[in-house]
């Protein structure tokens, strides 16, 4: 069920390609609630995107959903300074996600182990066949095993393409933090490529 | 391994390497991103399921902040009769209403109807005993309302043509195509009328700013040329109330008022073209061409409109709305404008869309009413199921003398 408001007051809400950066229709949403829905329209489906490629499909509903309602709820202390909201809407849903770590963690140890990914598995019109790539279940075991905070800005970095300064922005950490624990993961995930290791292909 | 070695910040190029290129040394990055890429985008359902529930914040906050002007605005010349018993039967409505869970999704078909059937005949009782506000000799029954429907437009030789979809629907339906218009925008109108003693009397209407449907119907629409839009501000005064020269039907209706069964059958044998164009309704949103009990319903949402309808009329309206099958309770909602009521709904699965009419339990007044589609197929309109697809909001009622009617007629029938 979408669009319930059309018409007076509202035209921002049936214009989704609205002209306005991300922190104009934020600020004016203080006020005029509708204009949010532009932000919606812009990031609902890479905030999906990321979230199904962690942690699949179902969960991705809900916590998009959710990642854009907290938003809303958050949007008075939207810092302006930002004109894309990127970033903060990327923060609020590895927030969310964080809530599920577990299941995420049990998906990578899966497909680590079976070769099948349950996160394909739970797609429809996906065919979940068994992964012949050895490296690509180490890299899920791999993964597993980082540190949530190094998981988080990995997969930001390579699923998201947040560059730094975003990553900063949206965990609400220092730059250079953000750059020791890539750097950290990134080693991490190295080893699997060195040549010496028996079992790459 | 150092955080230094072999990962300057000039990585960030990495991006742009192929990472299928497997001539290149794989680095880290282009590894990682190969577990799950390409991954199907988000199912349609579920945008639109994350899309009602931000909707839904929005139309809090907004009753929020409207709230307090609302009160201000509260439906002038509407009387209430001040007894107690009935306050305590609006009251008992209102709870009856609310304690049922949103109904659309879920429910006992039967448990839904005879819901709706209690709540619908409880608010008959409230709509018997209003009183009427009546316009005196010299007077007028002034209405005022803000109503939406959907148009596209096309070229045709050189010129662009106006379709307005109440009227496309019927061409659709008669020669049995069922193509997809590719964009539609909504054309919002600022109505008034001016209803006097006798039933007939003036509506102006002024048009605002065309909006788009969707961002990709306006794209659409972008890529076709963008055939000019109707511009705002136009216009329309017309007669109402007389059709060919003949009083409206709404004597007839008077006088079978009294007996739901009998209405109920004089509602669909009637050629509902005539009354809806000249009652003197606020309901353009969209005439019912739908068949069957669909096009009764939204009838009955067409006539409760009426504001010369008398009591005995709005009430025999409810009783046969509480006698079809199929309409649903939808429970505590908000009106197209956000004012809160109770909503009933019929949905007509021929045209893919379902009614809504929303109520003030209190005094029985239509509040307003809401096109929603409910099969893209179906109804022809590229837009996913819950869009809301027409819609007219009832604002004001009141007698006034005769120095506020328009001089000017640009129609007459």
């Amino acid at each position: 069920m979408v669009n319930r408001f059309p018409g007076f007051g509202q035209e921002e809400m049936m214009d989704g390609m609205g002209h306005g950066s991300d922190s104009e229709a934020i600020v004016r949403s203080i006020r005029h609630p509708a204009s949010f829905a532009v932000v919606f329209d812009r990031h609902f489906d890479a905030i999906h995107a990321y979230l199904q490629r962690r942690a699949g499909p179902d969960l991705a509903d809900e916590l998009a959903a959710q990642t854009l309602a907290v938003a809303f709820d958050r949007r008075a202390r939207y810092d302006p300074a930002h004109p894309d909201a990127r970033p903060w809407l990327f923060g609020i849903a590895t927030n969310l996600l964080a809530r599920h770590r577990r299941q995420e963690i049990r998906q990578l140890r899966a497909f680590s182990k079976t070769g099948v990914d349950p996160v394909l598995d739970q797609l429809d019109g996906v065919e979940a066949r068994l992964d012949a790539s050895a490296r690509r279940r180490e890299l899920a075991e791999t993964l597993a095993r980082l540190a949530p905070e190094e998981l988080d800005v990995l997969l930001l970095y390579a699923w998201a393409d947040l560059s730094y300064a975003e990553m900063a922005q949206a965990l609400e950490v220092p730059i250079g933090t953000v750059r020791s624990r890539l750097s950290r993961a990134r080693g991490h995930v190295r080893e699997l490529l060195e040549p010496d290791r028996a079992s790459s292909k | 391994m150092s955080a230094n070695c072999s990962s300057p910040i000039g990585q960030v190029a990495s991006r742009d390497v192929n990472p299928t290129n497997r001539q290149m040394p794989m680095n880290e990055i282009e590894l990682t991103r190969e577990l799950r890429a390409d991954l199907p985008s988000a199912r349609a359902n579920s945008r639109d399921a994350a899309r009602a529930v931000l909707l839904e914040k929005i139309e809090r906050a907004e009753g929020k902040a409207s709230g307090r002007k609302a009160r201000k605005r509260r439906l002038p010349g509407m009387r209430l009769i001040h007894r107690p018993r009935l306050l305590a039967a609006a009251a008992g409505v209102l709870a009856l209403a609310v304690a049922m869970p949103i109904l659309l999704l879920g429910g006992t078909e039967e448990g839904v109807q005879s819901a709706a059937a209690k709540v619908l005949r409880k608010v008959a009782d409230i709509a018997a005993v209003q009183t009427p506000e009546a316009p005196g000799a010299g007077q007028y029954l002034f209405t005022r309302s803000r109503e939406a429907h959907l148009e596209y437009s096309v070229r045709e030789g050189g010129r662009v043509a106006a379709r307005d979809r109440r009227r496309f629907r019927q061409i659709w339906h008669t020669h049995g195509a069922m193509r997809q218009h590719p964009w539609w925008y909504f054309v919002p109108e600022e109505r008034q009328t001016w209803i006097g003693p006798d039933g007939s009397g003036w509506s102006r209407s002024v048009s605002g700013r065309a909006t788009f449907l969707s961002a990709g119907q306006r794209a659409a629409w972008v890529a076709a040329g963008s055939p000019s839009l109707p511009r705002a501000g136009r216009v329309s005064i017309q007669r109402i109330g007389r059709f060919r020269g003949q009083r409206l039907a709404l004597s007839r209706l008077v006088r079978l008022a009294t007996d739901p069964h009998t209405l109920r059958m004089w509602i669909e044998a009637h050629d509902q073209k005539a009354s809806l164009s000249t009652a003197g309704t606020t309901s353009v949103a969209s005439p019912p061409v739908a068949q069957g009990q669909a096009r009764t319903f939204a009838m009955i949402g067409a006539l409760l409109q009426n504001a010369t309808a008398p009591p005995a009329l709005r009430a025999a309206l409810y009783e046969v709305a509480s006698e079809l099958p199929g309409v649903q309770l939808l429970g505590a909602v908000r009106d197209p404008i956000g004012r809160k009521g109770i909503g009933v709904a019929y949905t007509g699965h021929r045209h893919g869309e379902r009614l809504e009419l929303i109520f003030d339990p209190a005094t029985s007044t239509l509040l307003g009413e809401r096109w929603v589609l409910t099969s893209s197929r179906r109804s022809g309109i590229a837009a996913p199921a819950g869009t809301v697809i027409g819609y007219s909001a009832h604002l004001a009622t009141r007698v006034v003398d005769s120095a506020q009617r328009p001089l000017r007629t640009r129609h007459d029938f």
